[in-house]
């Protein structure tokens, strides 16, 4: 039984752009490092982290989607190097996604065979052979599905049981599950699971991804946490325990790893009173007070972002209202959000923080162009003297004023970003993910700023998936889950990484 | 040291403003091997040709700045001058009214475009594509199968006077072009145009209202348009259903791609559209001295713009 099917050692991926796949210059980020990673036949083996822990990143590189920079990977005991996903597929790997790659508006059975299609005469597709075949694909695996159903009428469960059976067709021996329960419901994960002990007893291996300890439990025989890119460990079924676990994604390193100088003061500057960020979440409330940093922790989907557009005006709320400075702030949009002083931080700086394809000036005056040109034109004397003011502050590096932004590297990219919402001389800054993909010297400069920005009175509303930097800036802390608020820690001794994970998941 | 960075400088201008140089060039070449092409009759009359053309290029250029396009601009053009043509002939309205009625026309009937483009969220390409189909119906309509001959001289004395031995309509264009100049290169509207070709996502998060910006273009580019279509029905002397037509609009976008506008929206130069719209024009004036067909004039025309795409995707491929 205790045969290994798949094995990787010393894993290393350095950070690489997302949209070419190429490596960033100028930075050696490790997103993996030096990883271990074991599978036997027949197991169920968890894979558990926070965000950004690479449990993703290290799934792409054993489904073919992307390639490692170091390290070697075995399958049945033969070394091997994917090129691209249709490699592996064809080595029996196969990736059942979180975002299900199908498509919903055609039917079952042409979904099953994608970009696969059985061809006859004249390379015509033999529709009666495709409906037939997934059909008994389907039922094989011990579901009942009309092939000639349109995918987008299926339930989420049913469209993964289509993945899933997809999957096997192509005689897959590895079956790798990103996070599969997150949009079922109860009755359809018990299915799941019965699926999964099913696929077991065939001698098929599963690679699964979850935040869910009690899952994790039910079904795995193995459990391997990874935090920053690192392997800390694997346990076994027998010795397995969620404090354990909680522990191991958190990690130890609690020392606080930067100085606080702001001290918050009382006037509450930020108030968010039973907002709903979607018809179908629970209203929150929040407060930020003036000088004050307050963090939002979450998973990935939990709604920490769409909260912070929702307060900022980018998007519709679903009821609620949000007051600042004491009046109730109606009809929220950016424009009036910046006039007024409140300015966003977006998560991702290449798709809505920054115009990647114009230079460094026109991008740190862009939110602040009506305050700093009221008359309407442009100056360039004006707009020389704050942009030179602010490339010193931010120490952001760039050969002239006017170099593409696409050409800086990530972390003057986000200083650029920073710099911008500072240039309209903000009152309330929400900050998504300030420090993502950028070096650690960077990271500390802009603690550093958010600090300072504190101090000198400014209301700091900060989003972050790195527990110890949210621990470290913050004086209070907002726990979301779900689309809404589930707790609130404020107790320095509170603060730890292993009570904000168990809060986060839900212990 | 220094002397590098001079060239660097130079070097960088030139690519900037890469079409004068293309314009430059071909003024030259016709110089040295087109007859009479280096005459100054022919130099006056390029110029008189050239200046509503280049106020409909500069009008398109507006739409292509925020990545739209306005494939009705012709048809615009139609509908203005044979409205123009019923008001001074049959309704006998004064000149300046005239005038002003017709540059309403051409923004209300870019204010309709915007409206479908910005509040029902469709792209430009297919409700201009209807719009310009309404429009040229409408004009067909309202003419009943006639043109308008022989305009009144006080209306025509508009577009016909001359200033330093150079016709009006020249300075009308110039005009033009300084105002979109200072529009698109020194204004903060244009600037924010920009961005939103550039990037209408991160326009939007950092406060610019997309689609009161959007609109407004629309309704700019419609004025410009009619402004453009009274200086070329008074140059002919008729007002006429067809004077526009599909032709109109694909060169005003060939015009101002030649000038280096992108069609992705937020790279805009306005005097190298200018530029642009002067070398098709001599490109057109080659082509008449030298006695070649006709239709090698629309097959330039094709091979030009597809140049100048390519040149374009090039450029692109650094975002």
């Amino acid at each position: 039984m205790r045969e290994k099917i798949l094995e990787l050692d010393h894993i290393t991926k350095y950070i690489f752009n997302v949209s070419t796949g190429r490596p960033i210059r100028g930075t050696d980020v490790k997103i993996l490092d030096d990883v271990h990673f074991d599978l036997y036949k027949g197991e169920v083996h968890a894979l558990l982290g926070e965000n950004g822990a690479g449990k993703s990143t290290l799934m792409k590189i054993i489904g073919g989607i992307i390639p490692c920079d170091e390290g070697v990977m075995k399958l049945d005991g033969k070394e091997i190097q994917f090129r691209n996903s249709r490699e592996a597929r064809a080595k029996g790997i196969a990736f059942v996604h979180q975002e299900l790659n199908l498509c919903t508006n055609i039917d079952v059975a042409h979904n099953f065979y994608l970009a696969n299609e059985p061809t006859g005469k004249f390379g015509l597709m033999k529709e009666k052979e495709m409906y037939e075949k997934s059909a008994e694909a389907i039922r094989a695996l011990g579901f009942e599905l009309d092939t000639h159903t349109k995918l987008g009428r299926l339930s989420t469960a049913q469209q993964q049981i289509v993945e899933i059976s997809k999957a096997l067709s192509y005689d897959s021996k590895i079956i790798i599950m990103d996070e599969p329960t997150a949009s079922l419901t109860k009755k359809e994960i018990e299915m799941l699971f019965s699926l999964i002990h099913d696929l077991k007893k065939r001698g098929i291996s599963i690679i699964y991804i979850s935040h869910r300890l009690d899952e994790i439990q039910q079904i795995g025989d193995r459990m391997t946490v990874m935090r920053d890119g690192c392997y800390i460990g694997t346990m076994e079924r027998a010795h397995y325990s969620d404090e354990q676990a909680v522990n191991m994604m958190a990690g130890r390193v609690t020392n606080n790893i930067f100085e606080k100088e702001h001290i918050p003061g009382d006037e509450i500057v930020l108030e968010i009173k039973d907002l709903k960020i979607g018809e179908a979440a629970e209203p929150l409330s929040l407060t930020v007070k003036k000088g004050e940093v307050v963090g939002l922790c979450g998973l990935v989907g939990a709604g920490r972002t769409e909260l912070a557009r929702t307060i900022y005006g980018a998007r519709p709320d679903a009821g609620g209202e949000v007051w600042y400075q004491d009046e109730l702030y109606r009809k929220r949009s950016p424009g009036k959000s910046i006039q007024k002083g409140i300015v966003y931080l977006s998560e991702d700086r290449k798709i809505d923080g920054l115009i990647t394809a114009a230079g460094v000036s026109e991008n740190l005056v862009l939110s602040a162009l009506h305050q700093l040109f009221p008359g309407g034109l442009v100056s360039r004397r004006r707009q020389k003297e704050r942009v030179g003011q602010l490339i010193g502050e931010f120490n952001i590096k760039c050969m002239d004023r006017d170099q593409l932004v696409s050409t800086l590297s990530g972390g003057n990219q986000q200083k650029v970003s920073l710099g911008k919402c500072f240039a309209v001389e903000p009152k309330v800054l929400i900050l998504d993910e300030p420090t993502r993909g950028i070096d650690i010297n960077t990271k500390f400069e802009i603690y550093h700023l958010i600090d300072q920005a504190a101090k000198q009175g400014l209301s700091v509303l900060v989003i972050s998936s790195e527990m110890a930097e949210l621990i470290g800036m913050s004086d209070r802390i907002y726990i979301m889950r779900g689309g809404t608020i589930t707790g609130m820690v404020s107790d320095e001794e509170e603060m730890t990484q292993e009570n904000l994970v168990a809060k986060i998941i839900g212990v | 040291m220094s002397s590098s960075r001079n060239k660097n400088v130079v070097l960088s201008a030139v690519k900037q403003n890469a079409p004068i140089v293309y314009l430059i060039i071909f003024v030259a070449i016709g110089c040295l091997f087109v007859p009479n092409f280096g005459s100054k009759a022919n130099f006056l009359n390029i110029l008189r040709q050239a200046a509503a053309p280049a106020v409909s290029c500069i009008a398109m250029t507006f739409i292509l700045i925020t990545g739209n396009i306005d494939l009705s601009t012709g048809y615009i053009v139609s509908l203005v001058s044979i409205s123009c043509g019923i008001m001074v002939k049959t309704l006998e309205l004064p000149p300046y009214l005239v005038i002003l009625l017709c540059l309403l026309i051409g923004c209300a009937a870019g204010a309709a475009n915007g409206l479908f483009v910005t509040v029902c969220e469709i792209p430009s390409f297919i409700v201009t594509l209807g719009s310009g189909m309404i429009l040229t119906g409408l004009a067909q309509l309202v003419s009943q199968n006639t043109s308008y001959h022989d305009l009144p001289d006080n209306f025509r004395a508009f577009a016909k006077a001359e200033i330093f031995s150079l016709p009006i309509t020249v300075f009308y264009a110039l005009l033009v072009a300084l105002l979109a100049w200072i529009i698109l290169h020194r204004a903060v509207f244009g600037r924010e145009l920009r961005a939103l070709g550039l990037n209408a996502q991160a326009s939007r998060m950092a406060g610019i209202k997309e689609k009161k910006s959007v609109f407004i273009t629309f309704v700019i580019s419609g004025g410009l348009t009619a402004f453009c279509s009274i200086l070329m029905t008074i140059r002919v002397n008729c007002a006429q259903p067809d004077l526009g037509g599909s032709n109109f609009s694909f060169e005003a976008i060939t015009a101002a791609v030649i000038g280096g506008t992108s069609l992705l929206g937020g790279r805009v130069n306005i005097p190298c559209c200018v530029a642009g719209a002067l070398i098709i024009k001599c490109i057109e004036s080659w082509i008449n001295i030298l006695n070649l067909n006709y239709y090698l004039y629309q097959a330039i025309l094709g091979i030009a713009i597809l140049i100048a795409l390519i040149a374009d995707a090039l450029k692109n491929r650094e975002r």
